[in-house]
């Protein structure tokens, strides 16, 4: 007997087999045990997969410094000035008042200019010229010039300081010290504040990448090696100045739109390490789902905060809603308010009739999943199985799985009343 | 010509998670992703737009992510912000979410470029054929490349979390809660 191989299974899985695959694969999971369970073992990694990649989005923005070093020499023949002398004067300003400055010395008479400046600071030079990198580069850059020069016989020294490296004798290359970078670069987030929107450095410097050799065309290319084709054609000075005003409104829209469990937060007591409280959950939620490939799952749902174990006799709503009293009615929409350790308890889901009623029959559970992500599981009855799907405050799509399909549906809230 | 408002619409926002999760900067992410939409307002027609647009971005996210300074550097920041986050004390809420984020980086990171770029594509509901025009792979092998990824990705966030990788304390297993949310057929 032929097993299935791990790529079968995952495309089985994911529902991208062919009828004929998918039926075969159907039929020999049903009499071979190993299979059946690679099948399980498929499952959970796909599982697994899903929640470690949804981790990633609450990662932070801003990680990478958008600027640490100037224009690279390549580059500097069409990098074009667009700081106004008013706010480099501003930043010349800031970063003399901070109390850390450095020498730019010129070596010679071709790239002196009426921009020259001496900022003096605590960093060790040596005989010879210096070309300062980072903070002092990108800002005389943008004046359309930058200090560099032959070695002279006359440097000024200055005081030392740890952070200062060099590089070969004949030119030495000094780093300013940690903050000067820091004042440097806040000062390029500064002035570029008011930049156009899409064409700063970071754009600048994908647009410059080497252009490549356009490709011979083939009869039949691959969206890829369009895609490729078209970087190709793009010259370096040409990413710019088109319009994005229609991208930035439609961004903002998208954005907005976008957040469906925007009020799941965990609190806790001032000076507790772990949450103490969960509170302002939106109850009830509707999916947009075939109902006839997810035959008996539920399209609409109300998460309750009483605990349960799935499977157990209904359970009322006795749950005290924000403002409300506790085994009081719920009014339609109320957030689910509880207090108490914030653990991965399990708690029950009841069905919301296409009137809005929240029924009183227990169809699955939910749980927390991450500190701003809710887990739900749902039964089909028809199905004899547990649908999954995670809500979280950015996703309106989510993936609805059961155990040999997967989706992708759109959730959003719906009201409800007990 | 290509309706820009449309693309925009449908596509951004899988667009900018998929590249926020590849490069683990939302700002970097959203630059990229303008790029991308600034390349695409310049063709005639797209025949299979997401396919386009998912392939132009890895492919500006690969010419940012040759340059070894630049990775250095971001490896280096996170580094000291996973130490800096231990020295203070933060809302939980924000340690946690970082320390979660952090650990699934470190696990991403361990996957090849080919792979990892294949489970971010599927995550976001690229479908097999999106996914080997994006990457120039064939179909068939779309299914093996993705069975590779989720092995090692959770193999690797296991291992981590054994080990204690810093701030994150045991957790339970990640593939074994998966199987169990999913009844054998």
């Amino acid at each position: 007997m032929l097993h299935l191989d791990e790529g079968t299974i995952h495309a089985w899985l994911d529902g991208e087999a062919s009828p004929e695959e998918s039926e075969s694969a159907a039929r020999h999971v049903a009499e071979c045990a190993e299979c059946r369970a690679l099948v399980t073992e498929a499952r959970g990694l796909m599982a697994g997969a899903t929640r470690i990649v949804s981790a990633l989005d609450a990662g932070p923005a801003g990680v990478v410094p958008r600027t640490q070093s100037g224009p690279s020499p390549r580059r500097r023949a069409w990098y074009r000035p667009i700081f106004t002398p008013a706010r480099m004067s501003i930043a010349a300003t800031i970063i003399v008042a901070a109390g850390v400055t450095l020498t730019i010395r010129h070596g010679n008479e071709d790239t002196g200019s009426a921009e020259r400046r001496m900022i003096d600071s605590p960093i060790a030079r040596t005989r010879g010229s210096a070309r300062v990198t980072s903070a002092a580069d990108s800002i005389s850059a943008s004046r359309g010039s930058l200090a560099s020069g032959a070695p002279t016989s006359s440097a000024k020294k200055t005081a030392t300081t740890e952070s200062a490296t060099r590089t070969a004798p004949s030119t030495p290359v000094l780093t300013p010290p940690p903050s000067v970078t820091a004042i440097a670069v806040r000062e390029q987030k500064t002035l570029s504040a008011d930049k156009p929107a899409t064409l700063d450095a970071p754009a600048r410097r994908i647009a410059a990448a080497p252009a490549r050799q356009e490709p011979a065309l083939a009869a039949t290319r691959s969206d890829s090696e369009r895609a490729k084709d078209e970087m190709a054609k793009v010259a370096a000075d040409s990413v710019g100045r088109v319009s994005n005003d229609a991208v930035e409104r439609k961004r903002a829209t998208v954005t907005r739109s976008a957040n469906q469990l925007s009020e799941v937060v965990t609190t806790n007591t001032r000076g507790a390490r772990s949450p103490t409280t969960i509170a302002a959950i939106p109850s009830c939620y509707r999916m947009e789902i075939d109902t006839t490939v997810w035959r008996g799952v539920p399209t609409a749902f109300a998460l309750q905060g009483q605990s349960t174990a799935l499977g157990d006799a209904p359970v009322r709503a006795d749950v005290a809603a924000a403002g409300a009293t506790r085994g009081g009615a719920r009014p339609a929409n109320t957030a689910v308010a509880f207090s108490g350790p914030a653990t991965r308890a399990e708690h029950s889901v009841h069905a919301v009739t296409p009137s809005g009623r929240i029924d009183s029959a227990v169809v699955g559970a939910w749980t927390l999943s991450g500190p701003d992500s809710i887990t739900v599981r749902l039964v089909s009855a028809a199905l004899h199985e547990r649908a999954t799907v995670t809500l979280t405050p950015v996703k309106a799509i989510v993936r609805l799985v059961l155990s040999d399909r997967t989706d992708t549906v759109r959730v959003a809230r719906t009201s409800c009343r007990p | 010509m290509i309706d820009l408002d449309r693309l925009f619409r449908e596509y951004h926002q899988p667009l900018v998670r998929y590249l926020a999760r590849r490069l683990g900067d939302r700002d970097w992410a959203e630059e990229v992703a303008q790029e991308t939409f600034l390349r695409a307002a310049r063709q005639e027609s797209i025949t299979s737009e997401r396919s386009w647009l998912f392939a132009v971005a890895t492919n500006l996210v690969r010419d940012e992510a040759r340059k070894d300074a630049r990775r250095r550097r971001h490896l280096e920041l996170l580094r000291e912000q996973a130490r800096a986050e231990e020295a203070i004390e933060p809302e939980p809420t924000t340690l946690e979410r970082a320390q979660e984020a952090a650990l699934a980086r470190k696990a991403v990171d361990t996957l090849g470029e080919r792979d990892r770029e294949a489970l971010l594509m599927r995550e976001e509901g690229l479908n097999y054929t999106e996914i080997a025009s994006a990457l120039d792979l064939s179909v068939a092998s779309v299914g093996t490349t993705l069975a590779r990824a989720r092995k090692r990705l959770v193999e690797a966030y296991e291992s981590l979390q054994r080990e204690g990788w810093p701030g994150v304390g045991a957790r339970e297993d990640v593939g074994a809660r998966g199987k169990g949310t999913h009844a054998a057929s």
